[in-house]
């Protein structure tokens, strides 16, 4: 009895440690983010930076208030702005999950197809995506298609690379079982090679959709009349430094948003992986 | 009681290139039976028994079970390996039905065999769990109560406790007992722990050096579960052993 | 731990980018006169077009040697890069455009000194040859092809927040429509050009260089900055600084201008194939044919010192110059239309930001 009260005591000691270490952590954060704020505040404020190259966090956050239901300089409200940007990218990140994680967990799994896919895959991969924008205007012209497509490149590549790596690091062990049982190939790839996949294809995904939403400024660039991309650089075009800052700050956190909620997604699918305390 | 034979192996030969590693091996497995195959480190035990599961061809001779080529589609064959491989994406219930799913389609069925096996194997609580959430005790009791869900004609098991602790080998060694007695399949356990293979078998294969043959059978007559300090069996455990060492 | 590393990183860009801000404003190439025998260090910018034609002249007729100056010329495509430049204290004297003129004197601390060429002489918006603009004919009242109707939802290419938007303006005033009633898409001008050869968009601009290349393509232009009557004039600008602390080396660098300005207007055939260099040298594609019609379109028109010193006087105290008061007409347009607020209108419009002298003290 008295055994088990100390084990208690000693579980309640290390739960009420761990949180102390996760508040000590967060007050870190906050406080770096304040000095952070406060030194970009004193350099406005003091004038050591001049008003044409940096603006403050007060005006950025009162750009971002007033574009909420502004549509000047650049003819759209932040609101909308922000959708078509979101519309770009979910497209373009949408196509590249369909096609690209079927084609990497596939290319991993059946040799031939990677040895016939590998090479145009390995030449496309390093190209820079604003290197398209001449070639994709003269063939998807200059709407959302093409846009997309700028977008849908950089999502591509980290689905298919990492689909395909995770494929190929299957547990031999585990395939193996699969055979003896006598499972087909097909259907081995289904139910061990695609589960087994999934850690590293979902941290393709992360890091695609981090990619493609921070392309989008590269794919408004293209030709535009909306966006978080077009609002920066109508900002530029007019001078409004607080709305460059504005739109980038937007971007980055909107950024945070889409990876924390494909993380959670990613919590729930593959609630079986083993929980890292 | 006349056993029939289950596993007929004729003159198997295997060799990779110009290593011979099993040649001109020959023996027989009966229905029900308990066998332990033992050997010096190296001497070819994971082959073989990779070839009687079928996941390795032989190079000359034949595997034949129930007096047909042994075969994955044919067969029911169960294999458990060293490292646990319960599907870490799987539930314990999943796992356990995994193996059926292969050639069984009727889900009625799949449930009775499953439900039975989780009773028999006391993970009936665990069901929902990950095996990841799980001891690996538990884990390798997943292992092994997938495999013997499967009805198989032949259980093959290469040094599943090899990673384990001494607590969980005893613990396991007399559940993998209690179900092959409730079950009655034929086990065809590889093991490089005398004392283990004394304890588990019906009968131990002793297999020689590369290129590994039955150098000798031993039959143990005594009941399970065995007394590791029975006299008898320590006579046993010895002999084997010196068999080994001399090779 | 994660999300201090990011804080991190970002103070740390943030500061890597001031400190370049900074340390840009510091490190002015300008110096100050040593000898009058050794050689001006000057960085000047202009843009690879009309106004910045004479500056090339200038340097490649030994103008500036003559004048003492060892001039680093900065080309910018247009006037977002090029004011940038000026805030990290790149350059100090040059030629821009009106987007140039609001960043660069409305919003920070160049003077306007001098008039070049009128932008609104080669500006056009273009429509494909069979297009339904073009077949419903020009209009003598409205001052372009075709009627609302035919304008209404219209996909223009054009880069936003330069001249264009004027002359659309203009455009859309004439003939009733609001600004939202056709489609604006941003573009730069050389992938609107490309797009709209690939079938993109109903109207393209073609402005400066681009305005022939649209008319060697059979192109139309249903609206242009003459039929519009706007005079939309580029600027001669030098910093505040330079003109306090070296006014002798801005007249050198004006004189050495404007003698480029002459020296075009002599030899019109000459200065086309110079043309083509100075654009084929900053990746602005043209030939020789287009290139004279440019100069003689643009670059004859320029006023001279005598002329231009004109330009800023006031006909009485209180009112404003010819030059504030053509300023003043597009900023309005602009501040309507909500791309520049009526603070940047003020100061633009501000006396201090004009400063004739240096033109006068060209003439004779």
């Amino acid at each position: 009895m008295e055994e088990r009260n100390k084990l208690e005591a000693a579980a309640g000691k290390l739960r009420f440690e761990r949180r102390r270490e996760r508040q000590k952590a967060l007050l870190l954060g906050i406080i770096s983010i304040f000095i952070f704020l406060t030194v970009w505040q004193m350099l406005c404020t003091l004038h050591i930076v001049g008003e044409n190259v940096l603006v403050s966090p007060i005006k950025v956050i009162q750009a971002i208030w007033i574009k909420a239901g502004d549509t000047r300089p650049d003819g759209n409200t932040l609101l909308q702005n922000i959708l078509s940007s979101f519309r770009l990218v979910l497209i373009g990140f949408g196509l590249a999950l369909v096609i690209g994680l079927p084609l990497g967990l596939l290319m991993g799994w059946y040799r031939p197809l990677d040895k016939f896919i590998r090479p145009i895959f390995e030449i496309i991969r390093p190209l820079p995506p604003i290197a398209w924008i001449p070639i994709v205007i003269v063939i998807l012209g200059i709407g959302t298609a093409a846009k997309s497509f700028i977008i849908f490149f950089t999502t591509f590549v980290p689905i298919v690379i990492n689909s395909y790596t995770g494929i190929r690091e299957t547990n031999q062990v585990y395939i193996n079982f699969a055979k003896t049982c006598g499972y087909s190939n097909w259907r081995i790839f289904r139910t061990v090679g695609i589960p087994s996949a999934m850690p590293l294809a979902f941290a393709g995904m992360v890091i695609a959709l981090g990619n493609g939403w921070g392309t989008l400024v590269a794919a408004e660039m293209l030709a535009s009349n909306s966006g978080l991309g077009y609002m920066i650089f109508m900002g530029r075009s007019y001078g409004r430094i607080d709305i460059i800052i504005a739109g980038m700050l937007v971007i980055g956190l909107i950024g945070l948003a889409l990876t924390a909620a494909l993380e959670l997604i990613e919590g729930y699918v593959l609630k079986w992986r083993i929980k890292e305390k | 009681m006349e056993r029939r034979v289950k596993v007929k192996v004729e003159k198997l030969c295997k060799s990779f290139g110009d290593l011979k590693v099993i040649e001109d091996c020959s023996f027989q497995i009966y229905d029900g039976e308990f066998v332990c195959v033992v050997g010096p480190t190296g001497c070819g035990k994971t082959t073989f028994l990779n070839m009687l599961s079928s996941l390795l061809k032989p190079t000359k001779g034949a595997v034949l079970i129930d007096g047909e080529e042994a075969g994955p589609k044919k067969h029911n064959l169960s294999f458990i390996f060293q490292e646990p491989s319960a599907f870490p994406w799987l539930t314990v219930e999943e796992n356990m039905a995994y193996g059926l799913r292969a050639k069984h389609k009727d889900k009625a069925y799949i449930k009775e065999q499953t439900e039975h096996m989780m009773e028999l194997m006391g993970l009936g609580k665990y069901r929902r769990s990950y095996p990841k959430e799980l001891s690996t005790s538990t884990e390798q009791k997943i292992v092994i109560g997938r495999a013997f869900a499967m009805n198989p004609d032949l259980l093959l098991m290469d040094e599943p406790y090899g990673q384990m602790d001494i607590k969980t080998r005893f613990y396991l060694e007399d559940e993998v007992i209690r179900i092959w007695k409730e079950c009655q399949k034929t086990v065809v356990f590889i093991t490089h722990n005398i004392e283990e293979a004394v304890y588990l078998a019906e009968r131990v294969l002793i297999l020689t050096n590369k290129p590994a043959k039955v150098k000798e059978e031993i039959i143990i007559p005594l009941p399970h579960p065995r007394n590791v300090e029975d006299p008898e069996f320590v006579r046993i455990r010895n002999y084997i052993t010196d068999q080994i060492r001399w090779w | 731990m994660k999300k201090m590393k990011k804080v991190l990183a970002m103070a740390m860009a943030l500061s890597l980018g001031i400190t370049a801000g900074c340390g840009g404003g510091k490190d002015v190439p300008t110096e100050q006169t040593e000898e009058t025998t050794a050689k001006e260090k000057i960085t000047v910018s202009v843009h690879p077009s009309g106004h910045g034609l004479p500056a090339y002249v200038a340097e490649q007729n030994g103008y500036y040697e003559e004048e003492g100056l060892e001039v680093e010329t900065l080309v910018y495509i247009g006037a977002p890069p090029q004011m940038e430049a000026y805030e990290a204290g790149a350059w100090d004297i040059g030629t821009t455009g009106f987007g140039g003129i609001v960043l660069g004197v409305a919003k920070s601390s160049l003077k306007i000194i001098g008039v070049t060429i009128d932008d609104g002489t080669v500006m056009g918006l273009w429509a494909r040859p069979d297009s339904d603009i073009v077949n419903a004919g020009y209009q003598e009242e409205t001052g372009c092809y075709g009627t609302a109707e035919n304008w209404k939802d219209l996909e223009i290419l054009y880069t936003q927040g330069t001249i264009t938007d004027i002359m659309l303006t203009a455009t859309l005033e004439c003939l009733g429509l609001a600004a939202d009633d056709v489609v604006r898409t941003n573009m730069d001008s050389s992938p609107a050009f490309t797009a709209f050869q690939a079938g993109s968009g109903d109207l393209v601009q073609a402005n400066s260089s681009f305005y022939f290349n649209a008319e060697d393509a059979g192109w139309v232009p249903v609206t242009t900055g003459v039929s519009q009557e706007i005079y939309m004039p580029s600027v001669i600008v030098a910093s505040d600084k330079m003109i306090e602390e070296d006014p002798e080396t801005v007249e050198k660098w004006v004189r050495a201008y404007m003698k480029g300005v002459q020296w075009i207007k002599d030899y019109p055939e000459e200065a086309a194939e110079l043309f083509v260099e100075f654009c084929e040298e900053n990746g602005v594609a043209t030939d020789e044919a287009n290139a004279l019609k440019f100069v003689d379109a643009q670059i004859i028109k320029i006023p001279s010192p005598k002329e231009q010193t004109g330009y800023f006087k006031k006909a009485e105290e209180g009112e404003r110059t010819v030059l504030q008061e053509a300023l003043m007409k597009c900023m309005e347009t602009y501040v309507s239309m909500g791309n520049y607020t009526q603070e940047d209108a003020d100061a633009l419009m501000l006396d201090e930001n004009y400063d004739g002298s240096f033109m006068e003290g060209l003439n004779p």
